[in-house]
């Protein structure tokens, strides 16, 4: 498990290297400066690059950037020099976060249920009614959702806030629309691994020990079919991120995903950058988490580990 | 007058594909009284297994079953089963205990009326003491242990041991037993019927013991019902069913299962010329664990030689490495040490460049019939595609020639269009054979060609294999797990234990007496179709230790853990071969050093 | 009918849907700009934010640029990046995969942490870098998603092959001469297709849903090139005043996933019937 768990962290660390890496050199190739577009003399230009430490070949840039990055320094925002990019997050972080483990909870709870519901109901409506669902969780995306809560329940009927995140009521529809395609997908899969454990002779034996059904179900068939869903929660984690991008815009919430939209609008690179590397940290973390989890929760996985070391 | 434990009369099962019926189980009705050993037999499809999971209402959901009566005294919960592959019965993420604990739970002990809160308090160490009872009562030594494992840390035998503890755990007064012991070595597989058979005496439990294996159902069963698609054709005690047998069918299939175990008559010719030769044969198992190499060996310095034209036999149980050593044969899989001589001429493998001429002279018979086609191409394209991929003649060459060879393997040119999926099983391994004799080679190896078979069948495939070699002066390579096989087809035997060859002679001198005490152990567990011989047999020392996996120290005899013999010497050193003329065998025994007194002059027979 | 019998028939009905539903909207994507008199990108300020009318069946945005024509145009973007990127990403998956399941040892391990490496990361990050670096078009939106999305396919193809490579078959087509190219092209990928069709099915749509995103949040398609993303985006602004300039790309785009999502359920139900 020691080994496992070390080789693991290790492709994780180079993942976070490269991202870093192809996120710094593509940065640098990005056309205009923000500095270009205002109506700044030349020297002030001269004087402000070579505050960013711009003036330097790349490499040397690189280097100073990977040092700092070591000490936790992600730059400062060329936009709103008062503020680092530390800063930033740490300011937007919590709503980010908040709605994204809400919705995390929201949809592999809803998924699990509704996933088992689907495999072992006898009746032929629910079934029929969770898979298209799950057609249509999968198929509409996160944007459209959001834009026609938004529409529906805060223009047309004004029945819940579409801004900010004052009162609970404000998470409802911003964690709605971010669940909605996790849900679907967990759905799907837990059905689908439900039913592939029934078909398992197991179930057989458990039926023959006179186990009820229900009892088969929870004892024995939920926690193999788990294992897969859970593997699902990187992916999952990934989506929530990248969904706040337009659920926060839509929504108007102060969290990453805005501040990320407003920094490309305003070609902001070493927001976009330190927001980029941020984010695909947490997504590289998360994934080693549940990884680990998964080999940890699976005695096979578990056994042949610890053997090795 | 016996009672009735198990009543059934009128017993239909349908599935449904697509609409269409189909009868899997038509009229059945037979009874089973208290405390009596019931055999059911039949070939694959004769709706056995349907039978009894109709009994215990476990059918898939396309089945319709209706029968005019079937009762179980005290209802369906006081029936068990235990079925063929263990590793599947059990779920592999829980721990065994929990798995047996929980049955316990739910059959609790038939409590008088004064049952105190204290009792109820108590159930689950209470469950767990009874759970190491019925370990213990299955063979199992160390229960406390192995309930803290799970599945797949259990070798099959423990496994099995583990559904018979849980099956019993449901205090069952009707025991099911589907092909208890079909995915088993034979070894293990004697123990197992051992346990079944006391068990069912002692605790006064009656036993419906379905197998396709005669042998099997002769060892236990008192009374025998005959099976053939989907009825009951024939009822009797033992004797009569295995002597005086009223049906055509059951004769031929108890004929069938007796000619396994003699010795065939036919003379084929074997010339003195040495055709194939393994000199020192190992292969390990490497696995990269992150750049890093890990190796398990699989055959360990096995040599052996092939005349031209004979029949030579490999037996082992499971994982000894018989399919290894033929892979490393036929060339897929490189040795790690050791070389491969064909008419003394050195060959590489397959990887390193064996020429196509070299491959042409051995093929290879799989096991898997089901396999060992490609589901997509149809038996035309599967025969024509060694001539395609030697390029020689045209396409309607190829046809005519792959008709020519279905009518040597005995079957009907129309098959060419049909797919694999739409043929039976033994119509498919003849395929197989006729795959592997389009290149005309000179060398089959036969990786257990018919046990996937009914004995029927096998009986079909044997001969057809010696109609083969008579008329192509065929050299086989023959392995498989069933002395029985081995010994009708072979004229010398080779025993495979944990990757050695333990001992090799004259099939007939090894058969008649084995001297490795593997090759005794073997021969002891191998079934015969006869119940009055089944009475009559002995127990050796090391079939009753159980349990034990068996592989060795690391420099001692692989087959010491196992071992009733066993010496001081046999854990410390790893006995070489010691030949006698014909006779080779690696065992301390032999050998003049440890046993003191045997000279090379002395005529060598079995010490033990 | 027996319950199976019912799922047959239940995902017969799903697949049939998904096609006929694709057919219609890939029909109306390729005809509808060649056949229509106007054009995606000009402007006529006669002609704002019109209703629908026979003229103008989605009536007309801000721009007066005719808003029927634009979505089709958004739409066959769509499917030229969804389409596009899973041939590319499908190819190289397929490649990779075979290679690594079908050498194994030293190739597999490293093609396979390769694979690793690049998945940890989203994928979006990714499109975004580029697209910014490389501007914003559809070919910067198909570079960024196939970086990481042929990882996926590889893995599936990589399973199958070396499941199907030790089926017998193989070996028996080994012992007879085969080669290894002959091997994987008559025996192993005719029988591995089936996992790989239906996940390139559903990469579709995540494709077109990437383009979408990301025209949406304002780095994917440029101006004046329409695309549903951006359509959707550029209508929000009157979200009140105009709903339906918002609906019509909306419900073109979601009736475009839906029908791929139903493709995709119907075969992956399908490849389970067959294969038990």
């Amino acid at each position: 498990m020691i080994r496992y768990t070390g080789k693991r962290f290790l492709i994780s660390l180079l993942s976070v290297w490269m991202l870093i890496t192809v996120a710094f050199f593509l940065t640098r190739q990005m056309p205009g400066s923000p500095f270009q577009t205002g109506n700044v003399s030349g020297e002030v230009l001269e004087q402000m690059e070579q505050e960013y430490g711009l003036d330097q070949p790349v490499s040397a840039q690189y280097v100073t950037y990977m040092r700092n990055l070591l000490h936790g320094d992600l730059g400062i925002s060329y936009m709103n020099p008062g503020e680092s990019v530390t800063e930033v997050i740490a300011r937007a972080l919590p709503a980010t976060l908040s709605l994204g483990i809400l919705a995390v909870i929201v949809s592999l709870v809803a998924g699990t249920l509704l996933g088992m519901l689907q495999a072992f109901s006898q009746k032929r409506w629910v079934r029929t009614t969770i898979l298209f669902g799950t057609i249509f969780g999968a198929g509409i995306p996160n944007f459209v959702i959001a834009l026609l809560l938004a529409l529906v329940f805060g223009v047309q009927w004004k029945l819940l806030p579409v801004v900010g995140l004052d009162s609970w009521t404000s998470y409802l529809l911003p964690v709605l629309s971010l669940a909605a395609y996790p849900t679907a997908v967990v759905t799907r899969l837990m059905c689908h691994t439900c039913r592939q454990e029934l078909q398992k002779e197991y179930v057989v034996l458990a039926k023959v020990k006179g186990l009820p059904m229900r009892r088969i179900a929870w004892t024995h068939v939920w926690k193999n079919a788990w294992i897969p869903v859970l593997n699902y929660a990187g992916p999952a984690a990934a989506f929530l991120l990248t969904g706040s991008f337009v659920v926060e815009s839509i929504f108007t919430i102060p969290g990453l995903g805005r501040e990320f939209v407003n920094s490309i609008a305003n070609r902001d690179y070493t927001l976009i950058m330190g927001l980029t590397i941020f984010m695909g940290v947490v997504v590289i973390g998360v994934n080693l988490a549940v990884d680990l989890l998964c080999a940890w929760m699976d005695p096979r996985i578990r056994k042949s580990y610890l053997k090795d070391v | 007058m016996k009672e009735e434990l198990l009543f059934v009369r009128h017993l239909h099962v349908e599935f449904q594909h697509g609409g269409q019926k189909e009868e899997a189980v038509r009229d059945v009705s037979f009874d089973v009284g208290c405390g009596e050993i019931v055999g059911v037999v039949g070939e694959s499809g004769s709706g056995k297994s349907t039978v009894m999971r109709a009994v215990l209402d476990v059918l898939p959901q396309d089945a319709d079953v209706s029968y005019e009566q079937l009762w179980i005294r005290g209802g369906k919960s006081s029936a068990a089963m235990v079925f063929q592959d263990p590793s599947a019965y059990l779920n592999p993420t829980i721990k065994v205990g929990r798995q047996l604990i929980e049955t316990i739970l739910l059959h609790p002990e038939p409590v008088t009326e004064k049952a105190t809160q204290q009792q109820k308090k108590n159930s689950r160490k209470r469950a767990w003491e009874h759970a190491e009872k019925l370990l213990e009562m299955t063979g199992i030594r160390n229960p406390e242990e192995i309930m803290k494992r799970y599945p797949f840390e259990l070798s099959g035998g423990q496994q099995q041991r583990i559904v018979l503890a849980i099956a019993l755990a449901c205090r069952p007064s009707l025991l099911i037993a589907d092909e208890p012991t079909t995915a088993l070595d034979v070894t293990v597989q004697r123990q197992i019927l051992d346990r079944l058979k006391r068990i069912a005496e002692e605790t006064h439990t009656s036993v419906l013991l379905v197998s396709h294996d005669l042998g099997v159902v002769a060892a236990l069963a008192k009374r025998i019902l005959v099976m053939k698609d989907g009825e009951i054709i024939e009822t009797g005690t033992a004797e009569e069913i295995f002597h005086e047998a009223k049906e055509q069918y059951t004769r031929e299939l108890v004929e069938a299962a007796r000619k396994h175990g003699s010795r065939s008559q036919d003379k084929h010719r074997i010339s003195e010329t040495i055709l194939f030769q393994a000199e020192h044969l190992s292969f390990q198992y490497t696995k990269f664990h992150f750049l890093k190499k890990k190796s398990t060996e699989a055959v360990q310095d096995v040599s052996f030689f092939l005349r031209k034209g004979e029949s030579y036999g490999l037996v082992g149980e499971s994982g000894s490495g018989k399919t290894t050593l033929a892979r490393m044969m036929t060339g897929i899989i490189e040795p790690s040490a050791g070389q491969i001589l064909y008419l003394k001429e050195r060959w590489k493998s397959l990887q390193k460049g064996r020429s196509k001429a070299q491959c042409q002279k051995i093929q290879m018979v799989f096991q898997n019939c089901a396999q060992a086609l490609d589901p997509k191409r149809t038996i035309g394209e599967a025969l024509s595609e060694p001539l395609e991929i030697w390029g020689g003649g045209m396409q309607d060459v190829w046809k005519t020639e792959a008709a020519e060879m279905l009518f040597k393997v005995g079957l009907e040119p129309e098959i060419l269009e049909k797919y694999p999926g739409e043929l039976s099983g033994g119509q498919r391994q003849r395929i197989g054979i006729a795959r592997a004799l389009m290149l005309k080679p000179e060398l089959l190896v036969l990786d257990e060609p018919v046990s996937a078979l009914d004995v029927t069948v096998q009986e079909q495939i044997l001969q057809l294999l010696e109609r083969l070699q008579r008329e192509q002066e065929l050299t086989y390579f023959f392995i498989s797990h069933d002395l029985n096989v081995v010994r009708r087809i072979c004229d010398r035997i080779g025993v495979l234990y944990n990757g050695r060859l333990v001992e090799s002679g004259d099939a007939e001198q090894l058969y008649r007496e084995p001297w490795h005490p593997y090759t005794k152990e073997l021969m002891l567990s191998t079934l015969t179709a006869d119940p009055k011989k089944m009475r009559r047999r002995r127990n050796v020392p090391g079939l009753t230790s159980g349990g034990g996996t068996g592989s060795g120290e690391e420099n001692g005899c692989p087959y010491a853990n196992r071992c009733g013999y066993v010496m001081e010497c046999c854990k410390k050193e790893r006995p070489e071969l010691y030949r006698f003329e014909d006779r080779e065998v690696a065992c301390f025994l032999y050998s003049e050093q440890h046993s003191g007194k045997r000279s090379k002059e002395y005529r060598m027979a079995s010490q033990i | 009918m027996k319950r199976k019998d019912r799922q047959k028939a239940e995902s017969n009905f799903i697949l049939k849907t998904g096609v006929i539903l694709l057919a219609m909207l890939t029909l109306l994507a390729v005809l509808v700009p060649i056949f229509s008199g106007q054009s995606y990108a000009e402007q006529n300020p006669d002609l704002q934010n019109l209703g629908s009318s026979a003229a103008h069946l989605f009536g007309t945005d801000k721009f007066g640029r005719d808003l029927f024509v634009r979505v089709w145009y958004g739409t066959r973007i769509s499917l030229f990046v969804g389409i596009g990127s899973m041939a590319i990403c499908g190819a190289v998956g397929i490649v990779i995969g075979a290679a690594a399941g079908y050498a194994g040892g030293i190739i597999d391990l490293l093609l396979m942490r390769l694979g690793d490496l690049v998945d940890a990361v989203p994928s979006l990050l990714y499109v975004i870098l580029i697209t910014l670096t490389f501007g914003a078009n559809a070919g910067s939106i198909l570079l960024g998603i196939c970086i990481s999305g042929w990882v996926e396919s590889a893995r599936i193809v990589r399973a199958e092959v070396q499941r199907v490579k030790t089926l017998n078959f193989c070996e028996a087509a080994r012992i007879l001469g085969a080669g290894p190219i002959r091997i994987l092209r008559t025996h192993v990928l005719p029988n591995a297709w089936g996992p790989v069709i239906v996940s390139l099915t559903f990469f579709i749509p995540k494709a077109i849903f990437t383009e979408a995103f990301l025209s949406f949040v304002g780095v994917g398609i440029e101006a004046p090139q329409a695309s549903l993303g951006s359509l959707i985006q550029a209508a929000r602004s009157q979200m009140r005043l105009y709903p339906s300039q918002m609906l019509y790309p909306i419900l073109v785009l979601s009736l475009l996933l839906i029908s791929l999502h139903l493709i995709g359920v119907g075969l992956e139900q399908k490849g389970g019937w067959n294969r038990r």
